[in-house]
């Protein structure tokens, strides 16, 4: 049965695809990857890092060399170290047990933990206080998966929704994009960070967001509320989805060092794309599949998960 | 009987009387006419306001134009 939708790694989940039979078995991956990678499971490779500062695990392995990749491209306004500092603002299980009014036990002062990553083969190593968060990059990691795995099943028209994080294969689906835009899917994998999405409330009314500033360890205050990029893969768009929330200007100059395009929303609610970006106004021809953005761009409009 | 040169004055002053009050009635119409017309409201000049982007290098983004039917929407990260 295609598509299939499901719930995963605090998000929701779909995918299309023309060999139903092998559905099953993508759904299955993004569970493993999941209980790999995931901050807010005990067991996974990532948490076991994060207590005993040394696992062995291929895949946390292979995502972590990914990360410490785009935190050198992007000057490390992509951090995947920034995983306790998050946790001491608040963001300490999965969101959807987090609740919309939040206090951490813990005080956070704003101290960055300064910590170094090794990786020797299939071992991660940490030195120093702060943890490792894999968060949104584990989601475009498992896009990146799943159609790899498809299309070398045999598939030949695959469209995976990772929470936002959105590639397709094969036929080029129309993906809705801002407010009534649609970018083709064949120009690449489309994510979207927003600091709309994943903020609560302290109980003294603080305003906290999930998408922290690596140079003060607080929510990022950035002039860009929500950042939409098209990269050649979802791992790629979704690391840089964030890091152009948090620096917007010196990321938008290195998207062409990615082969990366970008739509973002200003905090006025103007949209405004990086030159050349792909993005064309919804026409009767082209009306998007999948949306990438919340109800609120969309109001009244049907939604068939 | 009237002699025939009071009763011409008395024909000029009838034609005199009759476009007087044909004259009063249109322009009684005309400015009624005036009066019921929209008139432009008075509003102070304003300059246009222009977005400004929050980052220099980026363009405005198409504006949409249609209203689009989404199959299935999910939220960002």
């Amino acid at each position: 049965m295609s598509p299939v939708a499901f719930r995963a790694m605090g998000t929701s989940w779909w995918i299309h695809c023309d060999l139903p039979s092998h559905l099953a078995e993508a759904e299955a991956l993004v569970h493993t990857l999941e209980a790999r990678l995931s901050r807010f499971r005990a067991d996974s490779a990532l948490s076991r890092l994060n207590r005993g500062r040394r696992v062995t695990c291929p895949t946390l392995a292979a995502v972590t060399r990914l990360a410490l990749g785009f935190r050198a491209g992007t000057d490390g306004a992509f951090d995947p170290l920034l995983g306790a500092e998050l946790a001491a603002i608040g963001y300490d299980r999965s969101f959807e047990h987090l609740g919309a009014r939040h206090d951490t036990a813990r005080t956070w002062s704003g101290r960055l933990l300064h910590t170094y990553v090794t990786i020797d083969g299939d071992e991660v190593h940490l030195d120093g206080p702060g943890d490792l968060d894999l968060g949104g990059l584990a989601k475009g990691y498992a896009v990146d998966r799943i159609i790899a795995l498809l299309l070398e099943r045999g598939a030949t028209s695959v469209l995976v929704d990772g929470g936002g994080d959105l590639r397709g294969a094969g036929p080029s689906f129309p993906i809705g994009v801002g407010d009534g835009l649609v970018v083709e899917s064949h120009h690449g994998a489309i994510a979207t960070s927003s600091t709309l999405e994943r903020r609560w409330l302290t109980s003294d009314d603080h305003v906290r967001h999930h998408i922290l500033d690596p140079h003060t360890g607080f929510p990022s205050d950035s002039p860009i509320d929500i950042a939409t990029v098209i990269a050649p893969d979802a791992v790629t768009a979704d690391a840089l989805a964030t890091a152009l929330i948090v620096a917007p200007e010196a990321i938008l100059d290195r998207l062409p060092d990615f082969a990366a395009h970008a739509l973002v929303r200003a905090g006025d609610g103007h949209w405004w794309q990086s030159p050349d970006a792909p993005i064309a106004a919804s026409t009767p021809m082209a009306s998007p599949t999948v949306a990438t953005w919340s109800k609120s761009v969309y109001p009244g409009h049907a939604e068939l998960a | 009987m009237t002699d025939p040169k009071t009763r011409s004055r008395l024909v000029d002053l009838s034609v005199i009387a009759t476009s007087a009050l044909v004259l009063g009635g249109a322009m009684l119409v005309v400015a009624d006419v005036d009066r019921s017309r929209p008139h432009t409201p008075s509003v102070p000049e304003t300059t246009a306001s222009v977005a400004v982007p929050p980052v220099s290098g980026l363009l405005p983004a198409p504006s949409p134009t249609r209203r689009v039917v989404v199959v299935r929407r999910s939220r960002a990260s």
